[in-house]
């Protein structure tokens, strides 16, 4: 079952710079981080400097509840890039999460093939072989059928 | 007001698509070179009246060109032009390059631009829609924005996978019409010697071709080849040293998109912005969908097709799918006959297909399109998206008069 042990990510690891160093560290903790900004009010992903709104420089950190539900999607039968031997048929989508951003990310089910848009997600993370943790969604238990 | 005159600045004046899908024995820049002199021999010109130039890289398609391209491309052509542009908008560049040949002429920069590209994708095997854009580039994850989006495997197919099962969602579009589109490009390409898949495929054959990413089928992507295509666009002032009639550029828009800081609806806005393209040429040309007599409309992928007939309007929106399986597209009895060549699905894909989209117009509109001629074509609309990565995209429009 999904959820129960950890999970190991075996795919590329993302390389940092010092302005999104901050949410991959925190990723590390088991926060994943979206932005608001306190001038206008918007949320944005990805992790960025400043409010690509409004341009201000007065963003805050917001950690995301971890509900999401999938806004679009592709079971992938087919990447020969050698970084994804190991994955075989995967599921990369976008997640809506109530913060009001889209997020892209890889969506892990026990049934890929029941996924469909709306279905409800939840955010988890992965420990690649570096340590560094790998946020993505997994299919809420009892959510389909 | 300015925009009237740019739709009388400048013309196509020459044209030519090299015959090669598979070109093991020769490189990337010679079959650059060959389209360039078929060009300007069409036009009947010289190569020293080329005083700009405009040349697509290669390398983000896994070729060999792509650092400092047009002034690569100069030094190997021996040309000395006095203005080069390489804007980089995936495969829709090449439009993008018209417009600013027009925009350099209008201003009286220059008066006779080359606008060209080749690449050997397919005998270099590149496989462009099925590995990471990373191992396609040949470049490092760089941290913003790749590092938050490739390590998922986003592959270009996986991309337009994601938008086309979105766009079914919202419009009802779906898989069997999206087949419609691809066997019209066989249907077409069956009567173009030069195409590279001229056998009629039936929609079943598409739906049973294997899925490469969900909800696209293998049938639903464009074709891998190499290629070479190449135009001249001239101030009037060289139309009397010209051996044909001029293709009249009259309108043209260009649009963005982006991911909006992760608030864009990748769907509606991909349609959006190829209206938005499409509406500044419709009004610098003053023409209106209903005008149009001929359609290039890139198509990567059947998808494609179904945004650029919702979004240049010649359809409703959720209608671009039962207008293809309708036959609205078809050289036989077809509304609008769209991509007469076969397009990128049959014909030739190389990576960046827009340059092939003017050349079988100006064909068209020259009335030389001979076995696949849509009759008494006047006016073509050239429709093109392409990518740099995911939905960061870019659309160019173009309406071409003779």
């Amino acid at each position: 079952m999904i959820g129960t042990k950890e999970i190991v990510w075996t795919g590329p690891v993302p390389s940092t710079v010092v302005e999104t160093k901050p949410f991959w560290d925190a990723c590390n903790r088991g926060i994943f981080l979206v932005q608001r900004c306190r001038d206008c009010g918007e949320t944005q992903y990805h992790y960025r400097g400043f409010c690509c709104h409004c341009w201000s420089d007065a963003i805050e950190d917001l950690a995301i509840e971890g509900a999401g539900k999938v806004w679009t999607f592709s079971r992938v039968l087919v990447n020969r890039s050698p970084q994804f031997a190991q994955w075989g048929v995967y599921v990369t989508g976008v997640v809506e999460l109530p913060e009001g951003v889209k997020v892209i990310s890889r969506i892990l089910a026990e049934n890929p093939e029941t996924i469909q848009i709306g279905t409800p997600v939840r955010l988890a993370f992965a420990r690649a072989e570096s340590g560094q943790k790998i946020p993505l969604f997994v299919v809420q238990e009892g959510a389909i059928g | 007001m300015a925009n009237i005159r740019l739709g009388e600045t400048a013309a196509i004046v020459g044209a030519y698509e090299h015959p090669t899908r598979f070109a093991q024995e020769k490189s990337e820049w010679q079959l650059l070179a060959e389209a360039s002199r078929g060009a300007i021999a069409d036009a009947g010109l010289s190569p020293s009246h080329i005083d700009a130039l405009f040349v697509a890289a290669t390398a983000p398609e896994g070729g060999q060109l792509g650092i400092c391209t047009s002034t690569m491309a100069a030094d190997y052509l021996n040309l000395k032009p006095k203005f080069i542009d390489e804007t980089d908008v995936g495969g829709a560049s090449l439009g993008y390059y018209v417009n600013r040949a027009v925009l350099g002429i209008h201003a009286g920069i220059f008066k006779c631009a080359l606008i060209a590209y080749g690449a050997t994708t397919r005998s270099r095997r590149v496989n462009v829609g099925t590995v990471s854009y990373n191992q396609l580039t040949g470049t490092e994850m760089v941290p913003i924005p790749d590092a938050f989006e490739q390590i998922y495997g986003t592959t270009v197919i996986a991309f337009m996978g994601m938008l086309t099962q979105r766009y079914m969602h919202d419009t009802g579009l779906t898989s069997e019409q999206l087949a419609h589109v691809a066997t019209t490009m066989r249907e077409h390409a069956a009567r173009n010697p030069d195409a590279m898949r001229r056998e009629r495929i039936t929609v079943d054959d598409v739906l049973s071709s294997p899925i490469i990413a969900t909800p696209l089928h293998k049938l639903d992507c464009c074709v891998v080849s190499d290629g070479a295509g190449a135009i001249v666009v001239a101030h009037p002032d060289l139309f009397a040293e010209c051996a044909k009639p001029p293709v009249w550029i009259r309108g043209f828009g260009e649009a963005l998109m982006t991911h909006g800081g992760g608030k864009t609806d990748w769907a509606t806005e991909s349609r959006e912005m190829v209206a938005r393209a499409c509406g500044d040429a419709y009004a610098m040309s003053g023409r209106r969908p209903a005008d149009i007599h001929t359609a290039m409309i890139y198509d990567a992928f059947t998808f494609n097709v179904v945004v650029d007939l919702e979004g240049a309007g010649f359809c409703d929106v959720g209608e671009g799918g039962s207008f293809a399986a309708a036959g609205e597209m078809k050289l036989d009895g077809g509304s609008l006959p769209v991509n007469p060549d076969g397009g990128g699905l049959a014909s030739n894909h190389p990576g960046r297909r827009g340059i092939f989209m003017f050349i079988e117009a100006v064909r068209q509109l020259r009335g030389e399109a001979s076995g696949r001629q849509v009759p008494d074509a006047k006016i073509a609309m050239c429709t093109a998206t392409g990518a740099a990565f995911l939905a960061r995209r870019g659309s160019a429009a173009h309406i071409l008069e003779i």
